[in-house]
């Protein structure tokens, strides 16, 4: 799967834990080595969120400033 | 159970026995605090005392304010039965009066936000440090792990906090901003499409570090500061940074140097930072850091100095 292609999570409404609940939920339906990106809001989410998925052996690929959020693209460890 | 008072009350018997028991108020009954260093408890530790509660007190324990346990309700005649049986356990009484404390510490070592093994650390300097020897007044030692502070080292005679300074790797760096977001302080900007750290305004807590998704930042210089003379309660004093960036058999030395410095120099009932305040900071400084690389000194500021008082 293409990072264009990939599935789109939106975590912007949510807040600690849900944040993570919601892209542990979302990563659990894309297979290994699938590509989930997911738009969060800036602070807390961005703080902890890219850290927490590169820690657990996830790629990240993108991530980019839109506005007051921010996309993150991740593939999934395979 | 009886006890021969003579048997009892002799002073290496008090020292072993008594130091730990606080009496309770509106009964003939006692609590024995229990040293628990950095505030871990194993399960086999929880298993003891729930027994040694129902068989001792009345089947609770009280946690207090610095992380550590006590079983409430116990009869000064059993004294020597449950000091015996608190040692087949594997843990002792703590400190009470005119003593060392019991270290406490964040839980700095799997703290997402940790720069240190805040238990290895605290129970090194129980290890070391905590005698039982009598000093001037009481003696606070905490750990934090990073410049949140959890544990309140500032408010303790000494505190140590875990430190790690963060630079920018340029050519690594997209502008991403997530560190922008990570910093607490606002002292991580994009210039130019990089970040650049305001090292004015940085703590060294290593947030936008540990939070940077591309390895662009790293943390070359990390380390210990070293916080003295705070306490809290009726008066109240914010301890002065006297050290920074130290290793921790740095830190560990400066610890002792302390506790001695404190226990040659300290009047009766006064607590370290109040010596401090009659010495001076420069001196008390000197006598505590000699053999420590000057670089390592945190220059006293008029500001800092002034910010170091006592506060009703």
């Amino acid at each position: 799967m293409s990072a264009e292609s990939a599935a789109i999570l939106d975590i912007t409404g949510e807040v600690c834990p849900m944040t993570l609940v919601r892209v542990r939920m979302a990563l659990d339906e894309v297979g290994p080595g699938g590509v989930l990106r997911i738009l969060m809001a800036a602070g807390e989410p961005v703080a902890s969120i890219p850290r927490t998925l590169k820690d657990e052996g996830h790629e990240l690929l993108a991530v980019e400033r839109r506005g007051d959020a921010f996309s993150v693209t991740v593939r999934k460890r395979p | 159970m009886s006890v021969d008072p003579s048997e009892f009350y002799t002073p290496k018997v008090i020292d072993a026995q008594l130091t730990g028991m606080i009496k309770t108020v509106g009964e003939n009954k006692y609590s024995a605090r229990l040293k628990v260093p950095a505030g871990i408890l194993t399960a086999g530790l929880l298993e003891s005392l729930a027994r040694l509660s129902r068989a001792y007190g009345r089947g609770e324990v009280y946690l207090t304010a610095r992380l550590g346990v006590e079983i409430p309700g116990i009869s000064g005649d059993r004294f020597p039965e449950i000091s015996r049986a608190l040692a087949d356990a594997g843990v002792s009484l703590a400190g009470c009066g005119p003593r060392m404390r019991t270290t406490v510490a964040c839980k700095g070592t799997v703290c997402p936000h940790g720069n240190l093994d805040t238990f290895q650390l605290a129970w090194e300097i129980e290890r070391r440090f905590n005698d039982g020897a009598v000093l001037p007044h009481k003696f606070k030692v905490a750990v934090a792990g990073c410049a949140s502070t959890c544990s309140k080292p500032q408010l303790n005679d000494v505190g140590l906090v875990g430190v790690a300074e963060p630079a920018v790797r340029a050519e690594a760096c997209t502008g991403c901003s997530v560190c922008v977001e990570a910093c607490h302080l606002d002292a991580v900007r994009i210039v130019d499409g990089k970040a650049v750290i305001d090292r004015a305004g940085c703590v060294a807590c290593g947030d936008c570090a540990k939070a940077c998704p591309l390895a662009a930042m790293d943390t070359p210089r990390t380390g210990l500061h070293l916080f003295a003379g705070g306490r809290w309660g009726r008066e109240r004093q914010v301890g002065i940074r006297i050290a920074e960036f130290l290793a921790g058999e740095e830190a560990l030395d400066a610890v002792g140097r302390i506790k001695a410095w404190y226990r040659d120099n300290g009047a009766r009932k006064e607590r370290l930072g109040q010596t401090v305040l009659r010495a001076g900071v420069g001196r008390f400084q000197a006598a505590v850091l000699g053999g420590l690389p000057r670089e390592k000194w945190t220059r006293i500021t008029p500001e800092a100095e002034a910010g170091f008082r006592v506060m009703r």
